[in-house]
């Protein structure tokens, strides 16, 4: 009677097996005698039927809940499991996924936890992060060996012609080598301590010589190794060095232009007297002459002279992209209330100008309109018209009179010691300002100051469909890594990767197809670094078929202006480093690549993860194995897909999920995932025979 | 007997108002406003001094004061070379071509008279 306790999946199982035998019997019953064996094939063929139901019924959505289980238990709890058509396991699917969601919810409950304890310190991050970002110097952090721990957003826009910037990447590929090397050698700790210097200043350039920058490196002293190592500062004095040999050559020349005016003058004076003396009228006439004609040579040296010197001080004023809105918000934050109007703004515009002087004639200005004119409130807006951007300071009342603003110009800077006028402000900014009446609206007037723009700082990226997935399993053997060393045994979760992507005008790049884009992203210690993207359109030097086009969305005129493919792919070479590439079927990218290779005298011997290989190694449940399938099953958001940069950004996520799951599959190491992989290109490439 | 003084400057006034000076003092100047004008002089003539401007419009001064040292006849030939250039580098580089002596515009002068009278002494 305990049969019928049994609960339903043995029951079923139970039940088929008696099936099987009782069939087998009376097979055995009614045939033995008449053929002995159709008897003994009647009962394969039963043995084997039944095998098939216990598959279809029990095998299959077992090993499918087992591994959506294993996605639930690590990556995502709201994982729905892929378990199709009928199945003897009764409530086992659902209850795996409502342990799911009991997951889900203490996981939940943990991360709130944490939350909580982690507030305090993303408080300090954030106060440590916000002050970086107000620095205006760029300022790297640098481990003992010259990694890069730390970067702020100007070292970021300092170096952003430098595609080796990144976190774990070596300064030494970012800075020019030597003179940081010297500077660290004088900063390094000695047994007489007393004379070495806290920290040191050094010029160089960027790797690529793009900039010249001004440096400030002292060495972070610390017992604790993981702190160790060194601080710099940033700042780029190229235009100021170029700036100020072109003022020394301009000032030297003005100087070396008189000389020869006065020597002619003093000469001619001294010939004037000796013929005046003489009584010789001609000569007299003709020294006179010379005479003017050198003064007035002397007068136009003089002139230019003045010019010089007058840039001596101006070009030493930096001149930056400045958010206008933020400025007046500045204004209104840390200026005299009591001074200044009610101040609306509507000024999402960004300007090139010095931020403080500029800030300081605009606040200057608003004052001027209440102490003079008795303005209460102004509407000050920005808006872009060509290159340039027009502030306008808009009230309600009179113009002011064209005298009284020469005046309240020619007025000094009270916070810079009103050794600067306002007029001077602006005409460093090659500008001026006028007042005029607000033609829309009668009775109000305008204050209009127009200033050099600054270019959009806000990029959109287009929506482009889907590229087909290409196999390719030759290439990898064809193209042998360099030898993998100590990464070989590392961790999976602590190496550093660079997931790419490639936009291409076709898919066979020894037919003469050529990229069209790389986008690439760096996932630095299993963080991806959206921070540290790189994207670049390459211009093909040849038509971008239009299939393509439907495919990728550019096209020829989007790559009109852009660099050559064997630059992009230089530059992508420098991005990459020694990271350990990764992509979403990655033998197609790389066979682009790797055709490059001699043409642009680099070497992509990277060692390479797929993504799309090791998504089948692990869900071999299922045969969805498309970029958004993968990253549905995954909990990835699919943003930016079908551009090469957007593609990588949803590998990157995908793959820091995979690496994550492979544990579970023994795969722990670089050496353990590219052996997985290289037996996954095996088991497709006898799949393909097939 | 009158000195021949071989005056090379591209700025016309002022050697025009230095050929006055000179010849009041009594010597005989020729006039040259490039290098090219100053070696076809010399076949003409031969001075006893030269006044050389280092910036000419053809050629550096500095070539036209040795090519005129390495005429036959001329080694020892006097030259005054005169500059706009008052560094210290321009005097060490004039006296090691061969110049005699070097004068920064601008100068005074009375003081070039003297000198020129000075160098021919010496030479003489």
């Amino acid at each position: 009677m305990r049969a019928f306790r049994l609960p339903r999946l043995r029951k079923r199982l139970w039940l088929a097996i008696g099936a099987l035998a009782a069939v087998e019997l009376i097979a055995i019953i009614l045939l033995v005698p008449v053929h002995p064996l159709l008897a003994a094939a009647a009962g394969a063929i039963g043995t084997l039927g039944a095998g098939l139901v216990i598959d279809r019924r029990i095998g299959r959505p077992l090993v499918a809940t087992e591994r959506g289980a294993g996605i639930i238990a690590t990556t995502n709890p709201g994982h729905r499991l892929e378990v199709k058509g009928r199945h003897w396991l009764g409530r086992l699917p659902e209850t795996v996924e409502q342990l799911g969601g009991a997951v889900a919810r203490s996981r939940r409950e943990l991360e709130e936890a944490a939350a909580a304890w982690t507030t305090r310190i993303e408080a300090r991050k954030t106060r440590l992060e916000t002050i970086l970002r107000e620095i205006r110097e760029g300022v790297l952090v640098c481990g003992p060996d010259g990694r890069i721990n730390l970067y702020n957003r100007t070292a970021r826009e300092l170096l952003s012609a430098e595609p080796a910037l990144g976190l774990g990447r070596n300064i030494n590929e970012v800075l020019n080598e030597g003179p940081l090397r010297h500077t660290l050698r004088l900063l390094e700790p000695r047994e007489d301590a007393a004379d070495v210097p806290a920290d040191a200043e050094l010029v160089c350039a960027t790797a690529s010589g793009e900039r010249l920058l001004r440096c400030r490196v002292a060495r972070l002293a610390t017992d604790d190794p993981d702190t160790a190592g060194f601080v710099m500062t940033l700042q780029d004095v190229s235009r100021q060095t170029r700036s100020a040999l072109r003022r020394e050559q301009s000032l030297r020349e003005a100087v070396e232009a008189l000389r020869n005016p006065l020597t002619s003058l003093n000469t001619a004076s001294e010939s004037l007297r000796l013929a005046q003396q003489a009584g010789m009228a001609e000569d007299v006439a003709r020294f006179s002459g010379m005479i003017n004609e050198e003064t007035h040579r002397l007068t136009e040296g003089f002139k230019a002279l003045s010019t010089e010197t007058m840039s001596v001080v101006t070009d030493n004023w930096r001149l930056e992209d400045v958010h206008l809105g933020s400025l007046v918000d500045g204004i209104k934050q840390t200026g005299d209330s009591t001074t200044l109007p009610r101040i609306q703004c509507r000024a999402d515009v960004w300007v090139s100008a010095e931020p403080y002087l500029l800030s300081q004639v605009v606040e200057a200005l608003l004052a001027r309109l209440v102490a003079d004119l008795g303005v209460s409130a102004v509407a000050l807006s920005g808006r872009e018209e060509g290159s340039l951007v027009y502030l306008e300071m808009n009230w309600s009342g009179d113009v002011i009179a064209p005298d009284e603003l020469d005046e309240w110009l020619d007025a000094g800077l009270e916070d810079v010691g009103g050794t600067v006028t306002l007029r001077e402000v602006l005409q460093r900014h090659d500008t001026t300002a006028w007042s005029q009446p607000d033609l829309s609206r009668t009775g109000r007037a305008l204050l209009r100051l127009p200033l050099p723009g600054a270019p959009e700082k806000v990029r959109t990226t287009e929506v482009v469909p889907a590229r087909p997935e290409f196999y390719d399993f030759a290439v990898e053997e064809a193209e042998p890594v360099r030898p993998l060393g100590a990464e070989a045994e590392a961790s999976l979760a602590s190496l550093d990767y660079v997931v790419f992507d490639c936009e291409t005008t076709g898919l066979a790049p020894s037919q003469g197809d050529e990229i069209v884009s790389i986008g690439a992203v760096r996932i630095h210690r299993g963080q991806v670094m959206h921070g540290e993207t790189f994207e670049l359109l390459a211009n093909p030097g040849r038509p971008i078929p239009s299939l393509a086009t439907s495919i990728h969305g550019i096209s020829d005129e989007d790559i009109a202006d852009a660099p050559p493919v064997e630059e992009v792919v230089r530059r992508f070479h420098a991005y990459a480093g020694d990271a350990v590439l990764v992509g979403f079927n990655i033998a197609f990218d790389m066979r682009f690549l790797r055709l490059k290779q001699r043409r642009c005298d680099v070497r992509f011997d990277n060692p390479t993860l797929d993504a799309l290989l090791l998504s089948i190694l692990l869900h071999d449940h299922t045969g969805e194995h498309t970029m958004e399938s993968v990253a549905d099953r995954l909990g990835v958001g699919v943003g930016g897909r079908h551009t090469a940069l957007g593609d990588s950004l949803t590998t990157a996520e995908i793959f820091t999920r995979l690496i994550e799951l492979l544990p579970g599959e023994s795969i722990n190491t670089l050496s353990e995932a590219i052996a997985a992989q290289e037996r996954m290109v095996e088991f497709r490439r006898q799949q393909r025979a097939f | 007997m009158y000195k021949n003084i071989l005056l090379v400057d591209h700025e016309s006034n002022l050697a025009t108002a230095l050929q006055f000076l000179l010849g009041h003092a009594g010597f005989n100047v020729t006039l040259a406003s490039s290098y090219a004008e100053a070696e076809a002089a010399v076949d003409g003539m031969r001075p006893d001094l030269a006044l050389i401007d280092a910036s000419l419009p053809d050629r550096s001064g500095y070539d036209l004061c040795q090519a005129l040292l390495a005429r036959p006849g001329l080694q020892h030939l006097p030259v005054l070379m005169l500059t706009t250039r008052s560094l210290e580098v321009e005097r060490e580089k004039a006296l090691s071509l061969g110049a005699t002596d070097f004068v920064v515009k601008p100068f005074d002068p009375a003081a070039i008279l003297g000198r020129v009278q000075e160098l021919l002494r010496e030479a003489a």
